[in-house]
């Protein structure tokens, strides 16, 4: 097991986003979180990360209690928001680079790393731009090279392909893919499900009136997401 | 950016100043302690003789156990002693006859209390005894200000540090930001910019050292007195509490700033 939600609530005031959740993730799966805008994914994910602390219940990550992100928690995964959070007076390669920095990876073994996902993302020809020179797409793969150049653990992307064309999409979904079959564990949250299928992905899907997992055989077989309100149904398909 | 500038500049020099100022003021109150330490050491008393025999007045003294040394100055020696601490009176004093000048006595004791009750036996004879006693008003005004100077400079290193770590963050937010995401050590962060804080701090309070220096210099070829110097290991006090205090107080600055950076 990876990381388990346990009977976890989240409030906002008195807007409450979870109630009662319970999720679990095994290590090495491959999961697509598809629901419309502020139906709580980035939510979840901070959550996951420690951004969040749940307002009730528990979060165990590797086994154990999550109660705050920590360093070392937080190395263990790779991030990719919705929006861009690299420098733009620096350089895509030194924006990529800055996790190798942290870890102290020597200088060759961070220039391979770098070079290998800017040829896999087709941005070797950016390498020395500055971030804020950049197209919305190229910043977006940038930001999921930087989350994934550590080969994290579990890589947890929200939006990752929401800037990019349908060729780039395919890139960075391969690319996830990679990583999936190398042993990371994959979760992204879209509100537009992608187009390709396996049927080694799992699919959840939270909705207003309605949360169901598409493919819950790697979860516990109660309510997988449960919304604020009552779940309607849990729907399990291929 | 200017504004903010500007800001540290003046607080960086209201440090120096303060830095400067306390060390003098600390300087002066070790001066004066050193002084009275050893005019001081044992109390004293002058008396005043009514008459001319100093006979009696030595036999008490030489059978007294109190008394520990003394010294006895006859007419002519204070008629001296007054022209040389008048000497523009000297004309007006020279022509005076000895009648108005009284023999007297300083008197080191061990214990002016018991000595004072003795002194009732040779009542007769003194017109005037005076006990000599440190100046504790002097003392307590000059450890006061000491205080007040060494938290007044507490409070300017707080602001110096402050208002700098203030505007770096403004400027490191989004840097900081990332690195929290990425998982990177407070410490870091902390290190580069612990660096730069006690480069600056350390100028100035070397700065305010060598002006202190300086002026303590300058007092001391005005003011006639037997000055005495600072020892090294106060400057090297100062100077080492100056960088250790900035440390522990940009060290606290961070941490609360750092915890308030928004998580990438």
């Amino acid at each position: 097991m990876l990381f388990e939600f346990t009977n976890v609530s989240k409030n906002y005031g008195i807007h409450k986003i979870f109630r009662n959740l319970n999720f679990s993730l095994e290590r090495a799966t491959f999961s697509i979180l598809t629901g419309p805008s502020g139906s709580g994914k980035t939510t979840l994910f901070r959550m996951l990360c420690g951004l969040e602390r749940p307002s009730e219940g528990e979060i165990v990550f590797l086994g154990k209690r999550l109660t705050e992100h920590s360093a070392a928690h937080l190395k263990q995964i790779g991030l990719v928001f919705q929006n861009p959070r690299g420098l733009l007076d620096w350089t895509v390669y030194k924006n990529i680079e800055v996790p190798l920095l942290i870890d102290g990876v020597g200088e060759a073994e961070r220039s391979k790393r770098v070079n290998h996902w800017l040829d896999v993302l087709g941005l070797r020809h950016r390498a020395n731009s500055l971030y804020g020179e950049l197209s919305g797409g190229e910043v977006q793969k940038a930001e999921f090279a930087r989350a994934v150049i550590r080969k994290p653990r579990l890589i947890l992307a929200d939006e990752p392909t929401a800037h990019l064309d349908a060729i780039q999409s395919d890139v960075v979904l391969d690319a996830l893919w990679e990583l999936y079959q190398d042993g990371a564990t994959v979760f992204i949250s879209t509100h537009h499900p992608p187009t390709f299928d396996h049927p080694k992905i799992d699919r959840y899907h939270i909705a207003g009136q309605s949360v169901r997992t598409m493919n819950g055989q790697s979860n516990r077989n109660d309510d997988v997401l449960r919304s604020p309100y009552e779940v309607n149904h849990v729907e399990v398909s291929h | 950016m200017l504004k903010f500038l500007i800001k540290e500049a003046a607080l960086l020099t209201a440090f120096v100043l303060m830095g400067g100022l306390l060390l003098l003021c600390y300087w002066s109150s070790f001066n004066l302690n050193q002084g009275l330490a050893s005019e001081f050491k044992n109390p004293k008393v002058s008396v005043v003789l009514k008459g001319e025999d100093q006979s009696e007045l030595r036999r008490f003294l030489d059978n007294n156990s109190e008394v520990i040394s003394y010294d006895v100055f006859n007419s002519n020696d204070n008629k001296e002693k007054l022209a040389e601490l008048y000497p523009e009176m000297r004309n007006v004093i020279e022509p005076l006859d000895l009648k108005f000048f009284p023999i007297s006595a300083v008197i080191v004791v061990k214990d002016a209390g018991s000595f004072l009750k003795g002194i009732g036996a040779i009542e007769s004879i003194v017109a005037k005894q005076i006990l000599h006693e440190p100046p504790h008003k002097l003392i307590q005004f000059l450890n006061g200000l000491t205080a007040v100077l060494l938290s007044l400079w507490l409070l300017t290193l707080g602001l110096v540090l402050y208002f700098n770590i203030e505007r770096i963050m403004v400027e490191e937010s989004a840097r900081w930001s990332l690195m929290k995401m990425l998982g990177a050590k407070p410490l870091k962060l902390f290190m580069p910019l612990l660096g730069s804080q006690i480069l600056r701090v350390g100028l100035a309070a070397a700065l305010s050292a060598l002006s202190a220096y300086f002026i303590s210099h300058q007092i001391q070829s005005v003011i006639s007195w037997s000055w005495v110097s600072l020892p090294s290991s106060v400057w090297f006090a100062y100077f080492a509490a100056s960088l250790a205090i900035a440390s522990l107080i940009a060290a606290v600055l961070f941490r609360h700033r750092f915890g308030k950076v928004a998580f990438g």
